[in-house]
């Protein structure tokens, strides 16, 4: 006798064969619960992603451009220009085989209407060097020539080739000594493959660079190859001892290391956010296999009655969550590539970094692979083995007295959480600690701890809510009422769990929208307070913390200040250290000219007048933000040491300022003194005042004409211009983090629907009375739908409500730390579109279950076990 | 006689002589719910004796206890004082894990719902008390076809349970039930939900099921199915309060009426 392999009509092969079983026949909670997967999944592998591409990005850009190079020569942080005399010194430092010195220039692309083009596909770095001199870069030419003359250039393939430029094409640009016009002698190519995101790279003779820059003399960057024999490190270490303290001397590995760590605060800021959509999505998961636990808990006590040990039904509720992550992986990791590319995009155009095409790594597939399997295992753990620990009894009785209610066990520990975990990470977020790695661990990992502490708490507040709000509903509508604010109180857990998703999106979103607010209104007040100049001259697409642009040549200065309507037109030259002076902080340098800056600005200072202070300034003294003076504990009386390639310069400190530039990390000191540390002669911005007041639309038409005429990479701006360009970058800035706050929304959206189906398949009985006794499917439709909203405006109201407290208590932090002069601003509109946003929420969250409530067959409904 | 017994057998002391020792024997059980002013004392000194092969009846009105004492019996719960055991092992005081053996290989169970999964056909529901045990199918390929063959269901194998009428999803659930050849199969109320047609059908299997060796305990309400019993036991109050033999419908309706009419809890036993 010959048995078949399986009995008739048996499928299954053996007990885990069950959990997917279960998972079809519950479609939509296992397609809900997937794409939970799916956007855990997709954010790590989207952030892991973008996080390689960025890295990745610098080190083919340095690979690239130092394809020959051994020894980079810059000044100190790559600040300002190395004195033309260090060349020499480094010539002659036995081990070096050749050396170059470069003048760099950025230079925008003009287009057929004279206007210089912005956005960074029109950005052109173009490097200036004797062309007969040694080859540091490694390129060569593969079409045309070298260029021979001062009006030539030599364009980078891929990006002459985007920009359809061959050979014997003009090329029109816009540089800070005017517009110029060149012809295109060659492309070349560099031996390893370049993709900055769209900026271009160009090669032209050394004067004809000196001339549009307007760099007369010094070196932006020196690159040295060594002798044969002679190793980087060591040459390094010959070119240290030859070139004096304001000089950097690193391998371009070094200075890729260097790149890479002033990423690393960006990183941390992607890295919080994709664990706290891993945090949703377990949260989410843990939710869902809870309440298909509860659901089937007849059926699991069959099963125990059966036999079945605590360990195997365990182990098979945690299967299933498994088998849902593979698909759910899958698909994770295709949004995962889609969300890289988005964020990509917007670090292309926002922060204007060369970011090249995707570099997806095998490490970040099994990493984000991984990650979602945790997440799932993490999700289910506790579902899992509440499942094992069910009695076999409940295969005859159900499930009996489920309507747990918190307790205060519960309260207790969610305070715990909550508090430190929102002072330890209002510290974090916006201190100037913010620096180490460690930092970020404790600070990310306390703002997660916080969010644990929110769901915790949610339900001593959401359930007081829910009764507050069920009084009107009730009286309103006595049946649908009732039916709704009775399941949703007769379960505060799972009432309360499904708030607590939107509970902790929103309360993100407020806490942005707060701090955003605040910032922005408390800058807005203080350019109008200290604003005093009629007109600003920048470079085009010029922002404080935007893509780089070309700075501006003096003789622009004394070109504006010839024209009749002009009362004053003076300098300021900025630049963005990645440590400050004395400090190791990042924060800005500032140069002004002192006899005319109180012109243009009034300032309050403290410490000495405005008079004493520029007098200071003029003696080769220094002004320092509240935020520079916090972190390095200097004072007024005290020396900040500026070391550039120009020499090194002790500073006295003669005032303080409170600013908002850069948090407060500020350094101010004269255009000679900057000059004489860092050979920094070129403007960043002009300020310039009207002869009177009325001649102000006279000196704006004026400024305008003389740019348009001869300086298309400049712009005039009124004040009202620059201070919208200031609310666009903060703008853009918290919007950029708001975005990714959006996947954690669609979580909780995902959770909501959750919820409500389950509410629908845990009253199908008392639904079909409801049907039975001509109840219309519009009223069932409506009991849904009044639950749902419920729920959402009582999730969305306590998320505003803990928002608002988080983003208070960081601001007041924030203003007693650094910024004394932050004022607390409510964005009342934006609290009013997030409660909408809420509600909206919750009533697309209801059309699933509604529909599946309202289209219940009454007699299935009334026999339903 | 029996056909079942082949696993087990080896274990049943025969003490006294040639009489056998009972399959199962309950001493003692006590059993409460809950504490302070709303305890329940479900089960007070309950003695229980099922021999080989007897089809025992538990009758009594709601509350009374039935399926507190069935479940213990079907070490599905633990009784709070008192012992039980089978084949002469004790089980009351059992681990889960030892407890979750006895459910999967030493007890069947019937249930009043059928407790049938909803996804799985009926050949899988059947299947389930190996699978739950981590056994393989092929092993049970005829056992399966003939269980349900042999509860008048061979055609309906690959029928899902919602495709089934409530009697039928019965005989899948005692097909279920004896799958892995239980010792004792247990049966609370296993008619209480089918019309009385469908639950006659379903008496008569339980019925032939022990005539061909199984021994099985039932809940029941219903003194036409209880009359089909070898024995009929009557709890009141969570105590034993008569036993009557089954065979005669009319004998068993009159000693349960009595017992419905006999003093409040606490009061003596009235003995047959
Ligand atoms: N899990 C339980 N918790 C509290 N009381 C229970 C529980 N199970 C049974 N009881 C109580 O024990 C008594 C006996 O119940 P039960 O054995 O189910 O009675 P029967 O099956 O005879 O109707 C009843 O009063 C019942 O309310
Ligand atoms: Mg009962």
């Amino acid at each position: 006798m010959t048995a078949p392999a399986h009995p008739e009509g048996v499928r299954l092969h053996s007990f885990a064969g069950l959990g997917g079983r279960s998972l079809r026949a519950r479609p939509l909670r296992s397609g809900l619960t997937a794409a939970g997967i799916v956007l855990g999944v997709g954010m790590a592998f989207g952030v892991l992603v973008l996080v390689a591409t960025i890295h990745s990005s610098f080190e083919g850009l340095f690979n690239a451009i130092y394809g020959n190079t051994s020894v980079v020569v810059t000044g100190k942080s790559s600040i300002g220009e190395v004195p033309q005399r260090t060349l020499v010194q480094v010539r002659r430092v036995e081990g070096v085989k050749a050396a170059s010195g470069q003048v760099m220039g950025l230079f925008r692309v003009v287009g057929t209407e004279g206007e210089a083009q912005t956005g960074s596909s029109s950005t052109l770095f173009v490097a200036g060097s004797n062309l007969r001199g040694p080859n540091t870069s490694g390129a060569t030419v593969v079409e045309g020539t070298k260029p021979r003359g001062p009006h030539q250039i030599e364009l980078e393939e891929g990006w002459a080739r985007s920009h359809g430029l061959s050979p014997g094409d003009t090329i029109r640009l816009a540089t800070p000594t005017g517009e110029a016009t060149l012809r295109v002698s060659g492309v070349f190519r560099f031996e390893t493959a370049l993709d900055l995101g769209g900026y271009g790279t160009a090669a032209a003779p050394l004067g004809s660079v000196r001339r549009m820059t307007g760099k007369a003399t010094g070196w932006d960057e020196i690159s040295v190859i060594a002798a044969s024999g002679v190793s980087d490190q060591e040459l390094s270490r010959r070119i240290r001892a030859a070139v004096g303290p304001g000089v950097e001397v690193a391998t371009p590995a070094a200075k890729g290391e260097e790149v890479n760590d002033a990423m690393s605060s960006l990183d941390i800021v992607l890295y919080f956010f994709s664990g706290m959509a891993i945090f949703v999505s377990v949260f989410l998961i843990l939710n869902s296999f809870n309440m298909t636990v509860l659901q089937r808990i007849r059926e699991l006590g069959t099963l125990r009655a059966l036999g079945a040990s605590r360990g195997r039904i365990a182990v098979s509720v945690l299967g299933e969550a498994l088998i849902l992550a593979i698909p759910g992986c899958a698909l994770g990791l295709a949004l995962g590539i889609g969300l890289a590319e988005l964020l990509a995009a917007a670090m292309r155009s926002f922060f204007g970094l060369p970011i090249a095409s995707l570099d997806v790594t095998a490490g970040a597939i099994v990493g984000s692979v991984a990650i979602g399997l945790l997440a799932t295992a993490a999700g289910a753990l506790y579902p899992s083995l509440r499942a094992g620990r069910i009695a076999p009894v409940r295969a005859l009785t159900g499930a009996v007295g489920n309507e747990r209610r918190p307790g205060w066990r519960r309260a207790l520990l969610g305070v715990v959480l909550f508090l430190p975990g929102m002072a330890i990470g209002g510290l974090f977020w916006f201190s100037n600690a913010s620096g180490t790695t460690t930092a970020a661990i404790v600070g990310v990992g306390s703002t997660l701890t916080m969010f644990v502490g929110m769901v915790l708490l949610a339900p001593f507040l959401v359930m007081p809510l829910i009764d507050l709000l069920s009084w009107p509903v009730r009286t309103l509508m006595p049946s649908e009422g009732r039916l709704a604010t009775d399941s949703l109180r007769m379960n505060p857990l799972r009432t309360s769990a499904t708030a607590a998703a939107l509970v902790v999106t929103l309360s993100v979103v407020v806490v942005n929208a707060t701090m955003s607010a605040s910032f922005l209104g408390s800058i807005s007040a203080q350019l109008d307070a200290h604003f005093a100049r009629d007109l600003t001259v920048q470079p085009v697409g010029y922002s404080s913390y935007g893509p780089p642009v070309s700075a501006i040549d003096p003789s622009l200065q004394s070109q504006i200040a010839a024209l009749p309507a002009v009362g004053t037109v003076t300098p300021e030259r900025i630049v963005y250290m990645r440590k400050l002076p004395g400090s190791t902080e990042p924060g800005l340098l500032e140069a002004v000219d002192p006899r005319r800056w109180p012109l243009v600005d009034k300032t309050e200072y403290e410490g000495a007048s405005t008079a004493r202070a520029m007098a200071g300034l003029g003696g080769g003294g220094a002004v320092v933000g509240k935020g520079f003076a916090d972190a390095t504990g200097l004072a007024v009386g005290d020396t900040v040491t500026l070391r550039g390639a120009g020499g090194v310069v002790r500073a006295p400190i003669v005032a303080t300022t409170d600013t908002f530039e850069a948090n407060g990390n500020l350094v101010m000191v004269s255009l000679a003194t900057m000059r004489r540390a860092y050979g920094i002669a070129s403007d960043s911005t002009l300020a310039i005042t009207a002869v009177s007041p009325a001649r102000r639309v006279a000196l704006g038409r004026q400024v305008s004409a003389l740019l348009a005429r001869r300086y298309p990479g400049f712009e005039a701006v009124s004040n009202a211009e620059v201070k919208k360009q200031y609310e666009d970058a903060v703008n853009q800035q918290f919007s950029f983090f708001d975005a990714i706050v959006g996947i954690a929304v669609i979580v909780g959206l995902l959770g909501i629907i959750n919820t409500l189906s389950m509410a629908v398949i845990e009253r199908t009985r008392e639904i079909g009375v409801l049907r039975a006794l001509g109840g219309s499917r519009w009223r069932i439709r409506r009991t849904m739908l009044t639950e749902s909203l419920l729920i959402s405006l009582a999730g969305s109201l306590v998320g505003i409500a803990i928002g608002l407290l988080v983003g208070i208590v960081w601001i007041i932090s924030v203003r007693e730390s650094t910024l004394v002069g932050l004022s607390l601003e409510i964005p009342t509109s934006m609290l009013i579109a997030i409660a909408a946003l809420g509600v909206l929420i919750g009533a697309l969250a209801a059309i699933l279950p509604a529909r599946r409530a309202a289209n219940l067959d009454p007699l299935k409904a009334l026999t339903y076990e | 006689m029996p056909t079942n017994t082949d696993r087990s057998t080896a274990t049943v002391g025969e003490p006294g002589g040639g009489r056998p020792s009972p399959l199962l024997e309950a001493h003692a059980l006590t059993r409460a719910f809950g504490g302070g002013a709303t305890a329940v004392q479900a089960l007070r000194d309950v003695d229980l004796t099922v021999e080989e092969g007897e089809l025992v009846a538990i009758m009594g009105p709601s509350g009374s206890g039935k399926s507190t004492l069935l479940h213990i019996l079907g070490a599905l719960d633990r009784p709070d004082a008192g012992s039980v055991s089978i084949d002469g092992r004790r089980y009351d005081d059992l681990a889960d894990r030892e407890l979750t053996r006895l459910r999967g290989e030493v007890f069947g169970f019937v249930f009043q719902f059928f407790n049938l999964l909803p996804t799985l056909s009926a050949a899988e529901n059947v299947l389930l008390p190996a699978l739950v045990n981590g056994e393989r199918p092929a092993r049970y390929a005829t056992r399966v076809d003939s269980l349900l063959g042999r509860v008048g269901l061979g055609d309906r194998a690959a029928h899902l349970p919602t495709e089934l009428s409530g009697g039928e999803q019965q005989r899948v659930a005692i097909a279920r039930a004896l799958l892995r050849r239980p010792r004792l199969v247990l049966a609370d109320e296993p008619t209480g939900n089918l019309d009385s047609k469908a639950g006659g059908t379903v008496m008569r299997l339980l019925r032939a099921v022990v005539d061909e060796g199984q021994t099985v305990v039932m809940v029941t309400h219903d003194p036409g199915a209880a009359a089909l019993a070898d024995r009929v036991v009557f709890l009141r109050d969570g105590q034993i309060v008569g036993e009557v033999e089954g065979g005669d419908t009319a004998r068993v309706i009159d000693a349960f009426g009595e017992v419905e009419a006999s003093a409040p809890a606490g009061a003596e036993r009235t003995s047959t």
